[in-house]
Formats: C-alpha cells, sequence, structure tokens
C-alpha cells in the first residue's frame, strides 16, 4: 500500500524557498487549512507533477509548466522549483524528485524550453534507472488511476457521466475504474489465450486438411477461421477508429466550448451595438427634444419675475383703490350728515337734531373731509396707468409654462444614454479585442464548421459502434459455423496428428473459457462488492432513511435507491458529489492497488451534517487522508470531534505575502 | 414715440457665447440662447439692469460685431415688447433694451461656460 511520507517543495507556486510537510508514517487523516489563493490546489498540483509531471487546473492541464516557479524567487534570481516526495509502497521505501530547473547560460528564462526536467527514483537509496523508474512509478501510482487518490471534489460531477451510455468522458472513467479494479489482468489474460486459441485451431484446420477424409472439410475450417480472422480485424480496425472518433469528438468538444465562449461574445458585441445604437437615436431624440423646448425655455424664467411685478403693481392698485373707496365711503357719510344739519332731523332714526350735535356733525364734516381726501389727479393717472400695465402683464403668462422641470428631466436622460453609451463603446471595445485576440483569424464559416464536424464525427461513432455489432453478430455467426465443422471434423478424422491438435486445442479453449467466464464473473462481482460498499458508505455519509442504497449500472454509474425500490431522479448537486465520493471509498476497498486519497474543496457544495458525515467517513475510505480545506469550509471543532484518534496533523497554509505562503 | 429700429445686432463677445451655446446642441439656434441670455439676466442680474438708464449705458458699452437680427423674426408676437413695456414702464426704446439684456445675459453665460458650469442647463433656469 501506498503512503505519502514527506513533501519537499523548493519554489514552486506560493510556497516559496524550501518548505518540508511531514505527513508522519501513521494511518488518518491530515487536514490543511487554507483560504483562498493560499495555494491548497497547487499542492495538490505538487503531489501531481511530482508523480506524473503535470498541473491540472480546473480548466485543463497547464501547458506552462515553467509558470508554476514562484514569482518572489525568480525577482531575487531563482528560475525553476522542485518537488520531492517520499513515499513507502509495501516494504519499499522510495524518494522521488521532479524538478523544472533552469537551462545553463540562461539569465532570465521564459517560456518552458528554457529549462530543463530532472526527475529521479530511488528505491531504498538506489537511484533507478530510467526504465526501471518509470516501471515502479506505474507500478505505484499509474496515471490513468490517479482521479481516484488525487482529486478535486469540485470536480466530482464528471462521475455522473457513468450514468449516461456511449459518453466519451464516461467511457474514460469506466476504464480507469477497469484498471484500479484490476480487470485488465484478466482482460490481458484473455487476450493472450485467445491469440493461443488461435494458434492451436490453426493447427487443427493443417492436420485435418492433411487428413484424406476431412481434408474438404479442414479446407473449409481453414476459411472460415481465415474469415474470422479477417472479421476481427475489421472489429480491431474499427475499434482503433472508434478510439480515434472519440478522441477527435474530444478535441472538437473542447474547440466548441471556446467556440461558445467567442460565440458568446460576439452575441454579446451584437447586443452592445444594438443597445448603443438604440441608446445613440434615444439621445438624439432628447437632445431634438431639448432644443425644442429652449427654443421658449426663456418665456418660461420670466414667470416668477412676471409675478414679482405683478404683484408689485397690484399692490399699488390695491392701495390706490383702498384710497378711493375710503373717499366714496365718506362722501355718502358726510352727504348724510350735512342733510341732518339742513333737515335738523336724523336721516336713520326719523328724530330731531339738536344744536349741539349739528355742532358736533359739523366737526366730523371737516374731520372726513381732510382724512378721506380720495385720489389726487395724479394718482388716478396712476392708477390708471397700473390697470393699463396689469392687462399688459398678465397677457405675458398666457399659455407660458415653465420648462425647467421638463428640461431637469430631459437632461438627466440625456446624462444617463451619454453614461450607458460610455459603457457600451467600452464593452464593444472589450469584446472586440477579444475577439480579435481569442478568435484570431476564424471565420465564422470555421466556427460553424466545428459544431456540423461534431455532429458529424457523433454520426460516424454511432454507425461504428452499429458497425462493430454487426461484425460481432457476424462473428458469433462463422464462430458457430466452424463449431459445427469443427464437430464433423472431429467426427470424421481418425488421423493422430489431428486427435494430438485437437486435444491441444480444446485444452486452450477451456482455459480460454475459464478465463473468459472468470473476467465476466470477476467484474461481475467487483460491481457487486462496488455497490455493497458504495451503499454502506452512502448511507453513512446521507442518513436520510429514505435512502436505502446505491445501484451500480454497467459503467460502474451508481443510482441512488428509495426505499420504495424505485431509482431517485434529478439528484442535487450536494448528492452527486456524495455519491462519487462513495464510489471512490468503495474502488479504494475493492482496489488491488491501495494509497492515499488527497481531496481538494471536500466539501464545497454540503450542509454541515453531510460535511460532519464525510469527515467521519473519511478514515474508512482510505489509510492515509489529506484534507484541503478553505478556513470555514468545515467548522475546526466539528472536524477533530469527528475524526477523533485518526487526525493526525493540522497544517496551515498561511500568507507571508500574495506570492509567498508557508506551510506551518 | 414707439422705436422705429428694425434690427438689432449682438455684441461680437455676446454673440461667440451664443453661437457656442447653439454648438453645444442645446438650443436649436444662436438666437433662441440669445434670448435665454437676456431672461437670464432679468431673472438673476435685475439688480444690474432694472433702469432704462442702466441699459442704456450697457447699449453704449456694448460693440456691434455680432450678428444683425431682424425685429420681425426676433419678436413675431411681439411678447418681448410687452416685456420691455412691463418691466421698463413708459419705455420706447424696447428693442434697445433688449439687446442689452442679451448681450448682458450672454455674458455672464459666457463665463459659466468658460468655466464648464454652465451644463446642465437646468441649473441657469
Amino acid at each position: 500500500m501506498l503512503h505519502f511520507d514527506r513533501m519537499t517543495l523548493i519554489d514552486f507556486g506560493p510556497y516559496k524557498g524550501k518548505q518540508v510537510v511531514d505527513f508522519s508514517d501513521k494511518s488518518g487523516v491530515s487536514i490543511f487549512w487554507g483560504n483562498n489563493g493560499r495555494g491548497k490546489t497547487t499542492l495538490l498540483n505538487a503531489f501531481r507533477f511530482a508523480l506524473f509531471g503535470v498541473i491540472q487546473r480546473r480548466n485543463g492541464v497547464l501547458k506552462n509548466i515553467s509558470e508554476m516557479s514562484n514569482d518572489e524567487a525568480k525577482l531575487e534570481g531563482r528560475y525553476g522549483f522542485t518537488v520531492i516526495l517520499d513515499m513507502t509502497n509495501d516494504e519499499d521505501k522510495y524518494k522521488l524528485t521532479r524538478q523544472i530547473k533552469q537551462r545553463p547560460g540562461l539569465l532570465a528564462p521564459g517560456s518552458d524550453e528554457d529549462y530543463e526536467k530532472v526527475l529521479f527514483l530511488a528505491k531504498n537509496g538506489s537511484i533507478l534507472s530510467p526504465e526501471d523508474r518509470d516501471h515502479e512509478l506505474n507500478m505505484i501510482m499509474p496515471e490513468q488511476v490517479a482521479r481516484f487518490f488525487l482529486f478535486d471534489a469540485e470536480l466530482l460531477q464528471e462521475y455522473e457521466e457513468l450514468l449516461e451510455t456511449n459518453t466519451s468522458d464516461g467511457e474514460q472513467i469506466k476504464n480507469a475504474i477497469e484498471k484500479i479494479l484490476g480487470v485488465p489482468v484478466l482482460q490481458n489474460g484473455v487476450i493472450d489465450i485467445e491469440d493461443c486459441l488461435s494458434n492451436y485451431e490453426k493447427q487443427k484446420s493443417r492436420a485435418a486438411r492433411a487428413d484424406d477424409k476431412t481434408v474438404q472439410l479442414g479446407q473449409e475450417m481453414e476459411n472460415l477461421t481465415a474469415n474470422i480472422e479477417e472479421h476481427q480485424n475489421i472489429v480491431r480496425e474499427k475499434q482503433a477508429e472508434l478510439g480515434e472518433l472519440i478522441r477527435k469528438k474530444q478535441i472538437l468538444e473542447g474547440r466548441m466550448a471556446d467556440t461558445d465562449k467567442l460565440r458568446n461574445w460576439i452575441i454579446q458585441r451584437n447586443e452592445a451595438q444594438k443597445t448603443l445604437s438604440k441608446n445613440e437615436e434615444d439621445l438624439e431624440q432628447v437632445q431634438a427634444d431639448i432644443r425644442e423646448h429652449m427654443k421658449n425655455a426663456w418665456r418660461g424664467m420670466l414667470l416668477s419675475t412676471v409675478r414679482d411685478l405683478r404683484e408689485k403693481i397690484e399692490h399699488e392698485e390695491s392701495v390706490l383703490e383702498a384710497k378711493k373707496q375710503k373717499r366714496n365711503v365718506a362722501d355718502r357719510f358726510i352727504i348724510e350728515m350735512k342733510k341732518a344739519i339742513t333737515d335738523r332731523i336724523c336721516p336713520i332714526c326719523g328724530q330731531e337734531v339738536s344744536g349741539s350735535i349739528i355742532e358736533h356733525l359739523r366737526a366730523k364734516i371737516e374731520e372726513s373731509t381732510n382724512e378721506f381726501s380720495g385720489l389726487s389727479e395724479e394718482e388716478r393717472q396712476r392708477l390708471y396707468n397700473l390697470q393699463g400695465q396689469m392687462s399688459s402683464i398678465r397677457q405675458l403668462s398666457v399659455d407660458v409654462r415653465d420648462e425647467k422641470q421638463e428640461i431637469i428631466y430631459l437632461e438627466n436622460r440625456k446624462e444617463e444614454l451619454q453614461i450607458s453609451i460610455g459603457e457600451q463603446k467600452q464593452l464593444i471595445g472589450e469584446l472586440a479585442d477579444n475577439i480579435k485576440r481569442y478568435g484570431e483569424a476564424s471565420e465564422e464559416a470555421d466556427i460553424l464548421s466545428i459544431s456540423k464536424d461534431h455532429s458529424e464525427v457523433e454520426q460516424n461513432i454511432r454507425d461504428l459502434r452499429r458497425g462493430i455489432e454487426a461484425e460481432n453478430k457476424k462473428l458469433a455467426e462463422l464462430k458457430t459455423s466452424k463449431e459445427h465443422v469443427a464437430a464433423t471434423i472431429d467426427k470424421m478424422a481418425g488421423g493422430t496428428d489431428y486427435r494430438l491438435a485437437s486435444k491441444k486445442y480444446e485444452l486452450c479453449d477451456h482455459v480460454f473459457r475459464i478465463f473468459e467466464e472468470s473476467k465476466t464473473r470477476y467484474r461481475e462481482k467487483l460491481k457487486q462488492n462496488v455497490e455493497k460498499d458504495a451503499t454502506a458508505l452512502f448511507v453513512n455519509l446521507t442518513g436520510d432513511k429514505d435512502y436505502v442504497g446505491l445501484k451500480i449500472n454497467d459503467n460502474y454509474g451508481l443510482e441512488i435507491i428509495h426505499r420504495s425500490g424505485r431509482t431517485v431522479p434529478g439528484r442535487s448537486s450536494g448528492y452527486e458529489h456524495i455519491v462519487a465520493l462513495s464510489l471512490i471509498g468503495a474502488l479504494h476497498k475493492n482496489a488491488p492497488l491501495r494509497g492515499p486519497i488527497i481531496m481538494d474543496s471536500p466539501f464545497g457544495r454540503l450542509d454541515p451534517t453531510h460535511k460532519a458525515n464525510i469527515v467521519r467517513t473519511l478514515p474508512d475510505m482510505a489509510e492515509q487522508a489529506m484534507l484541503l480545506a478553505y478556513i470555514g469550509e468545515i467548522d475546526d471543532q466539528v472536524a477533530r470531534k469527528e475524526l477523533g484518534n485518526h487526525l493526525i496533523h493540522e497544517f496551515r497554509l498561511e500568507r507571508i505575502t500574495s506570492m509567498h505562503t508557508e506551510i506551518r | 414715440m414707439a422705436e422705429s429700429i428694425t434690427t438689432i445686432v449682438l455684441s461680437g463677445q455676446a454673440q461667440k457665447v451664443a453661437n457656442q451655446m447653439k454648438d453645444s446642441g442645446t438650443f436649436p439656434d444662436a438666437l433662441s440662447a440669445a434670448k435665454f441670455g437676456m431672461s437670464y439676466a432679468i431673472k438673476y442680474y435685475w439688480e444690474d439692469v432694472d433702469t432704462p438708464e442702466k441699459l442704456s449705458k450697457l447699449n453704449s458699452i456694448y460693440d456691434s460685431r455680432g450678428t444683425t437680427y431682424n425685429i420681425g423674426s426676433l419678436d413675431p408676437d411681439n411678447y418681448i415688447d410687452k416685456l420691455m413695456s412691463a418691466l421698463y414702464p413708459g419705455t420706447n426704446s424696447p428693442y434697445a433694451f433688449m439687446r442689452a439684456l442679451m448681450c448682458f445675459g450672454l455674458n455672464k453665460l459666457g463665463d459659466l461656460l468658460d468655466e464648464g458650469r454652465l451644463f446642465p442647463i437646468n441649473k441657469a433656469m
């Protein structure tokens, strides 16, 4: 069983300088706590780099591996990086050193060409030859099965492909599963024995042909064998072609994904151009509206002045009017008083007026005449003028409106449109740059041809699969015919050579059938075991009593079984995560190849209960497990409580600078 | 006695401002800008232009290098005539006063324009 003992990083990614991580030789779980950007995924990649020389990013494999050099180290004149992995496999000690080293004579290397790759593997203290090194590495950890040991839990949804039939991703994962489970050992055995069987069959046919009684049947047998071989070759060719097409389809899918981005940019740019045109059109209209309103805005601006003027005139007018009115009232009073003096009788009560009252009235008449003298001739003219002026001023307000509110609205709208136009122009510029840079010289026709090519490849894959099926059917028919001919020859032929050849063939055929049957049974048994173990893990992980197990399909895809017996459709991404982890755990239990699990972002999509369940279950999934979690992804108290003695060590990825992390 | 002039000429400076206001796209023409200038002077600088004497003095300051405008097209409904009569009762030179107000107001707006504070125009309304 593989166990990682120690890792030494030198200037790898954010891990500046030499940093050594001791994993301990104990079984259990280590947790690396680190915030975003501190280098959790880089740490996972350090294992990948050491073992396979690749750096896997979420969007694919890193093309320029030298980019992993620590930036601060480069500024200090150190280029390149090293990862040393100390590990134990069964009783053997290994020290794997992989280095990206600056080529001699270069001061500041740039691309990968300026670096050389160095790889050593020491086994029990002795450095192995390149051939032995590659062989040993492939035995310890074949790259094809690495996905079950080193994985980014954010990408576990890829296991959903196993529920589909005939998807290229699904086939790749299925092959990897069979590889980790050891199925290829039997598969290779079957192929080798089939070759032997074919040789013995030829010997048998030759012997039959040499026998007078069966010469014709022997010939027929040989023809059938040749025919079968021919069809087998066709099947092999078609399978190779299928593999080639599946690869081509993957490339096209990659290009389609790229093109999708390009297409999205084109759509966005077109949308932005449409919005820009609309905004420009609207702006033009708003400007025209502003101009239209500004034509007479000057009149509205005068409304307050006109009002003030009117109020002023009204006031002066009212003062003069009041003066005039008082005089009128006083006149009526004076006339009445004069009449009372003349008639000596009160005009109101009709009683006689005494001499003293007459004197009093005379005084009053004089007083009123002085006090309410009325308008002077100048005032009278002024009042007249004011009244005329008032009439003109009133006309100044007729049909005049204050345009200010409308202009405020229009100018605000104008500003909004100008901002939007600026934004759209900027967006169009950025998108045009992206399209130009990313799309290079690709024509729209090329972009469309990718999707057409993809459809054609898919159709060819379907045709090929049908062709292979038809060939296999034909092969089965030919084999049946051959069996009949062979049976007839067996009855008729009596020569020693034939009997001997026949016995050898029969023996080999028995061995072949044993292997074939073993392979089928082994695969079936493995599937049952994987289903059983995955179910046990799943039940532990979910804790939901409604979900009683998992059901495996031919592709090793797992479906959740409800206690009613039916499968659960449309499971959530959280459950996809749990099912994938259950599958990985079950594969580890059933694989001849055992090793550590190193999991990046293990809890991303899960609720606290499921997080706790996973932590608790982790020690059962692998002898050595490492979790790379951000702080808060799971409560550290929960992790410690659930893991108990299984928690070996907690490491912290501490920020020194944005380009320097220390493992503590 | 009523004024007998049939045209007015803005000062060179006032005309320049009116043209700039028109070129900004906010005013349909320089004449609308000039009328806006007149209203701006009345509304915000009344103390400087509240008597015929002040206006006469201003008129004597301004040159005549601007565009010539026909009174008929400038005040087709005699609104300005009535306005001047209301503001300056008894005047018999309403369009001369109007010209002084336009030049004065445009010069003030020109100051705002130079400082980049003329737009949005609603702030000056």
